[in-house]
């Protein structure tokens, strides 16, 4: 579905993605983790079509992107609602921006927010909720487009625990239920493997792919609990730490 | 309970406070440029259904058109210019300079320029406030976040549709302050125009009572003045709550830290 070759990106004199292949099936979750400044959010951005001066190619089924797809959802950081809509409005932005005829509108958008558990919010504004309703808005919002691929950035890192597990099980949800691939960036171990079917690590600063781990733990929602879920987290630390001390040694 | 009948009936009280302080003067200074403040109310309310209406309807047109063209322009180029860095290096400079500039001491050019009837007037008003518009429509659209354009890209609007659902509704409720501002600002300099070349506007009428030495119509005046402005601090602060509610939330009812 995905199909990046040879993707490298330059600003000004540093090079923060550097030649980065990279394939993705459909109904598949990706999970990008890396330290801060590893071009992970750079390379979702790129996916997105929000980053245009790029070398290398981004195919997603078939079609170059060099500009934001219609059939991909996004959410950012810092959930990207806009405080003057309400959460209706927000959930119908995109939507709207296409001039969908209005009633069916309501219609997506109203099953959306229901689907989240929001829909008793909808008349009211972003800063009447708080954050774990704001990132559901956000989500409902990427979602009422029906999109078939979903890229999240750092999608629930402001969030306490258990919103943020209570969020993770939402998105495994969505997942299972529609047709989505999805694709995240997160700086969160546990996130990436209870969320990640693969998990792509990052290399501090040369922005190139270190590994990509299968992870036999996705898909179930109580794997938290269990010892495998522990085992799979110390793999992804060890790689990351030793990652670190690679650098470090040079 | 007391703050509760302040806070309820704000307007009102404020009146009865500035009417306290005139009184207390008054007693005070016990001199005849300062009246009895119900006296003063009571000429005001007698000229208001005669001359003083056609004075105050003067000024009041010359406001209302400063501010449209002001924001018209102020608006258009403080977005042009928040919005595209290479603009506004070549002219964020100039507009600095000419910020600060006491436009009013241009009054006798615009009147040769302009003829000595309303255009001169409305065109001084405007020149002064169309910085304070532009400046701070420029300064807030710099301030909008980069997330929130990439989030609406995201949703694949277009050039027009990034102005219509993100930059407008941004700014608008900073547009407010600045007309707040500018209201406030254009009141004074016009009645310093309406002193040259008019027999008609507030503040003709003001200088007219005080050559006249009827300081009774003249303190008439300075009420009328007065409301006037209120009346359109009013008008903003009502479309403010029909089209911000949103910023107002934002601002919080009660949130003074001490």
């Amino acid at each position: 579905m995905i199909e990046v070759q040879n993707l490298s990106v330059k600003y000004q004199q540093n090079t923060i993605l550097n030649n980065i292949d990279l394939t993705v099936k459909p109904k598949e979750t990706l999970a990008i983790i890396g330290p801060s400044g590893c071009g992970k959010s750079t390379l979702l951005y790129c996916l997105a079509g929000l980053l245009k001066p790029y070398q290398g190619n981004i195919h997603i089924k078939g079609e170059i992107i060099n500009k934001p797809r219609k059939e991909t959802g996004v959410i950012l950081q810092e959930y990207g609602l806009f405080p003057w809509k309400t959460v209706y409005q927000n959930a119908a932005l995109g939507l709207t921006l296409r001039h969908e005829n209005k009633s069916k509108i309501k219609e997506r958008v109203n099953d959306v927010l229901e689907q989240l558990h929001i829909k008793e919010q909808c008349h009211r504004y972003p800063i009447q909720l708080s954050g774990g309703q704001q990132q559901r808005v956000a989500i409902a919002r990427a979602l009422a487009t029906n999109p078939d691929l979903l890229l999240m950035d750092e999608p629930f890192s402001s969030l306490d625990t258990i919103v943020r597990e209570e969020l993770q099980g939402v998105i495994l949800d969505l997942y299972q239920k529609r047709s989505l691939s999805v694709i995240f960036v997160t700086h969160n171990i546990e996130e990436a493997v209870f969320l990640g079917k693969r998990i792509m690590i990052m290399t501090p600063k040369s922005g190139r792919i270190k590994s990509i781990l299968e992870n036999p733990c996705f898909g179930d929602h109580h794997i938290r609990n269990e010892v495998a879920f522990h085992q799979m987290c110390v793999r992804v630390r060890e790689e990351l730490e030793a990652e670190q001390h690679d650098q470090s040694t040079c | 309970m007391i703050n509760q009948l302040v806070n309820k009936y704000r307007t009102l009280y404020a009146m009865l406070m500035v009417c306290l302080i005139w009184l207390l003067l008054h007693y005070l200074l016990q001199i005849a440029i300062i009246p009895n403040p119900i006296e003063a109310l009571l000429t005001f309310f007698k000229l208001l259904s005669g001359e003083l209406m056609i004075h105050l309807g003067a000024s009041l047109l010359r406001i209302l058109i400063s501010i449209f063209i002001s924001i018209s322009i102020g608006v258009s180029i403080g977005l042009w210019l928040g919005l595209h860095y290479r603009y506004d290096q070549f002219f964020g400079p100039v507009i600095y300079l000419l910020f600060p500039v006491p436009k009013i001491a241009f009054l006798p050019v615009l009147m040769i320029l302009f003829g000595l009837g309303n255009s001169s007037k409305i065109i001084l008003v405007t020149i002064i406030i169309v910085f304070q518009i532009l400046v701070t429509i420029r300064d807030s659209v710099k301030g909008l976040s980069y997330h929130l354009f990439l989030s609406i890209q995201s949703l694949g609007a277009n050039k027009w549709q990034i102005y219509r659902h993100l930059v407008l509704p941004a700014i608008l409720p900073k547009l407010y302050t600045a007309l707040r501002i500018s209201v406030g600002t254009s009141i004074s300099v016009l009645f310093f125009a309406e002193n040259y070349a008019t027999t008609y506007g507030i503040g003709y009428f003001i200088m007219d009572a005080w050559v006249r030495i009827n300081y009774l119509q003249m303190y008439a005046g300075i009420i009328a003045i007065s409301l006037l402005g209120l009346f359109i601090f009013k008008a903003i602060d009502f479309l403010e709550n029909r089209t911000c509610q949103w910023a107002i939330l934002e601002k919080g009812k009660n949130n003074s830290y001490f």
